[in-house]
This record gives C-alpha cells, structure tokens and sequence, in this order.
C-alpha cells in the first residue's frame, strides 16, 4: 500500500506540492493529472523514495516500486535484453527471462539491438519491460505511453493488468485512465490537491 | 585508405630527403658530425638491432615505462574517485596536480634521485607525468555521468558494484582511454628523458647519453630513432586495445 499524509514538497522556496494527501491500495491505480509543471513528476519521485516531503508523511511498499520514468533512460552502451537483465541478475542465466519480457511487449526480434537503433516507441517499451521485470508491489509509470499507438497500449496496460502491482501513474491523457479503468488524483497548476 | 597510406608515405619521403640534404650540406662544409644521414643512423640502427645488448637496454626501458604509466593509470584513476566522493580531499589534491604538471622532467628526476634508487628513477619520472592526465580525465569522466541513469540506478535498487560496472566504468571508459592516449607518448619520452638525467646501468637513456657524451652522433640518431619507432608501436598496440573496449562498452556505443 502507497499512502500520503499531507504530504508537502518545495524546490527551495519554490512550494511544489501542498497538503497532498490519498492512498493506493494494494493492486489498485491512480492516475495523476493535471496541466505541465502542476508537480505530477515531484509526486511520484517522492512515491519512489527518490525524493524525501518537506512535511507529512509517505508510507510506501516493502517491497519497493519499479519506475518507468519521462526519458526511457536506457544505458545506451547495451542491448534492449542487456539493460531488461541489468535488474535481475545481471548474469547469462537470466538473458532468457529479460528476452521474454521484451517478447511480451513485441520487442522479441529487438532484443540484441542497442538503443540508438530502436524507435522512441520502441526504446519506451524496453524501459516497460524493465520495470515489468522487476516485479514490485509498486509501479510507477511518468506518461508511460507517449509514442506507443492503440494497439501496443492496450497490449502493454493488458500486460501491467496481469501483473497484479499498484500502479500510479501520471499522465496528460484522458485515454490513459480509462485504460486502467483506474481514479484519478488532479493536481492544480497552483500546485494544490482538488480531487 | 589506400589514399591515406599513400599521403603518409609522401609525407615521409619528404621529410627523409630534407635530412639527407642537410646531412649532405653539412658534411660539403666538413661538418658532418651535426648531423648523420638517414641512411647511415637507419644502417647503425639495424647494426644495433643485430646485438642481444639492443634488446636487453630496450626490453629494461620499455618495462620501466610500462610499470610507471600502469601505476599513474591506477593511482590517478584512485586519486579521481576520491576527489569526486570528498570536496576536500579534491581542494586538497587539485594544486598538487598543478604543481606535479608544471615542475620540469629534469627537476623531478634529480630530485627523486636522492631519494630513490637510479633504475627507479625512471618509472616514477613516468608516473608523476601521466598520473595528473589520468587524474584529470578520469574526474572529468566521473562527474559527467548521467545523473538521470544514476537516479534509475537508485529507483532499481541496484547493487553498488553493478552500478560500477554498468553505469560509471562505460561512462568513464572514454577519458580514461583519451588520457591514456596522450599519456602513453608523454610518459614515455619523461622516462627516456629521465634514463638519460640518471644513467641506470641497463636503459636506452644511458646508451644516448653515452652517445652524446663520446659524440657519437650517429648513435644517437640511431637509437633516438629506436625511441619514436617503440613510441609509436606502443601507441598503436594501445588504440587497437581501445578500440576493442569500445566496442564493448563506453559512450563509442552512445
């Protein structure tokens, strides 16, 4: 379970998130919404432990969250099956596992290739497979599906579905929640909680 | 590339033909001490090349050499990590690095004469040159990683050792080879430059002092040719290394 308690949050003395407060159940999904620079990001980094609230509180899963950030954020210097691997073993026995998850999301034919030769749909989808591989009781995705057509979103939301993991996610696109059937938490550009 | 090789070979010719026609002016005026020819210095190289004396001065030379890069590769690549982790140690450290590049080769050497041992003169001569390129590269590299795939790292929860080995050596790889590159010929010519300052018994140094010494002009172009000649196989052995470890790893595949 994902909880905030008036959870607040400033860059310096610029405030960014102010008295937010919900909870995510177990396997349940909550989209964050709202207009640019509104704090969507801030509030899952401060959901993945990356950042700390300047007051309130964050409980998160014991088991930590895997994230799909903004930017695929895929080393470049190895392949798509390299970087899924990269968090499970890291070792040979597990390319196999990695393979099939790039499989899992039509990626099967593009496990040996490196970043620079893949699509940004593509290169997004090796960073969904990564996260998926990872299997947390948390996951969360920055506007997981910019690039991906209708057909591979469905695949992809299908494939988290099945997964069973909380998922928060944050996104500009109405298509998104209706996708995970899931509520929405909307944050304002004045940075407060009115939903 | 054929091309390449062509204009490089030109280039040669034309720089063989410009000696050998000083060498002849000045061996018209009766002065052909100053300087031999290019046939007569290449003929005493393949003389020398033929005695076992050759290749023991040139095998104890180029393992001085070697052991004095390896131990700026290793030092400086140490002494980079500890000034990106502690702000202190690096303003400690950094005007001892400004100092340690700007002292001459000779001034290093004589000192450090006292101190240590002739034969280890060299080896630390060659160190104390590459290790501030090193040390410089290095952190250079270190504080120019990704900090967006550090955060992923810390978001995946991996192991410090992966995060080692999959995010900073491949990022610092180039710097590290890019210092290396231009501390390969620099650590070299300092060690040779400090074999001829302390005269250790086995060395090339020592047999182009002696070349000088009983101005034997045409030795000493001889086994100066024999100094560029390794110092260009040496770099030449290490960009082919490089180029292999870049293709496996490092910003070559970014």
């Amino acid at each position: 379970m994902l909880e905030f308690s008036h959870v607040s949050f400033a860059f310096g003395a610029q405030e960014v998130l102010t008295d937010v407060s919900f909870t995510l159940p177990e396997g349940g999904a909550l989209a964050v919404t709202g207009p640019s620079g509104c704090g969507k990001t801030t509030l899952l980094r401060l959901a993945a432990g990356l950042l700390e609230p300047g007051s309130g509180q964050i409980r998160r899963p014991a088991g930590g969250a895997a994230v799909v950030f903004q930017e695929p954020r895929l080393l470049p210097w190895l392949t798509a099956e390299e970087n899924v691997n990269l968090v499970l073993s890291d070792r040979r026995e597990t390319l196999p596992q990695a393979r099939e998850w790039l499989a899992a999301l039509g990626l099967g034919g593009d496990a040996g290739k490196y970043p620079r030769e893949l699509s940004g749909g593509m290169q997004r989808r090796v960073a969904i497979a990564r996260a998926l591989a990872m299997r947390r009781p948390l996951l969360i995705l920055d506007e997981p599906f910019s690039g991906l057509d209708g057909e591979l979103k469905a695949k992809t939301v299908r494939l988290i579905a099945a997964q069973g993991s909380a998922v928060l996610l944050a996104t500009h696109d109405g298509g998104d929640l209706a996708a995970f059937g899931c509520a929405s938490l909307r944050l304002e550009a004045k940075l407060r909680l009115d939903a | 590339m054929r091309r390449r090789v062509l204009r490089a070979l030109a280039a040669a010719a034309f720089y063989l033909a410009l000696w050998g026609a000083l060498a002849l002016l000045l061996r018209s005026q009766g002065r052909s001490l100053l300087l031999p020819g290019p046939a007569e210095s290449f003929t005493r190289l393949a003389e020398l090349m033929g005695s076992a004396a050759f290749w023991s001065y040139t095998f104890a030379s180029l393992a001085r050499v070697t052991l004095g890069i390896a131990t700026a590769a290793a030092a400086g690549v140490a002494l980079a990590a500890l000034c990106t982790r502690f702000r202190a140690f690096d303003a400690l450290l950094a005007p001892a690095m400004s100092v340690v590049k700007a002292t001459p080769v000779a001034s290093f050497a004589i000192l450090v004469l006292i101190w240590l041992p002739r034969d280890a003169v060299p080896v630390c001569i060659s160190a104390l040159m590459v290790m501030p390129v090193v040390w410089a590269n290095v952190r250079g590299g270190i504080l120019g990683v990704d900090g967006q795939l550090l955060e992923l790292a810390r978001a995946c929860r991996l192991p410090r050792r992966r995060v080692l080995r999959r995010i900073y050596v491949p990022s610092v790889l180039p710097d590290f080879a890019a210092a290396l590159r231009s501390g390969i010929g620099f650590g070299w010519k300092a060690g040779i430059a400090a074999e001829v300052l302390t005269v250790p018994r086995e060395s090339m140094g020592r047999m182009i002092y002696e070349s000088r010494y009983y101005l034997q002009t045409t030795d000493l172009f001889a086994w100066t040719l024999a100094v560029i000649f390794l110092s260009v196989a040496i770099e030449k052995l290490l960009l082919a290394a490089l180029g292999r470890l870049g293709r496996t790893g490092g910003r070559e595949n970014a």
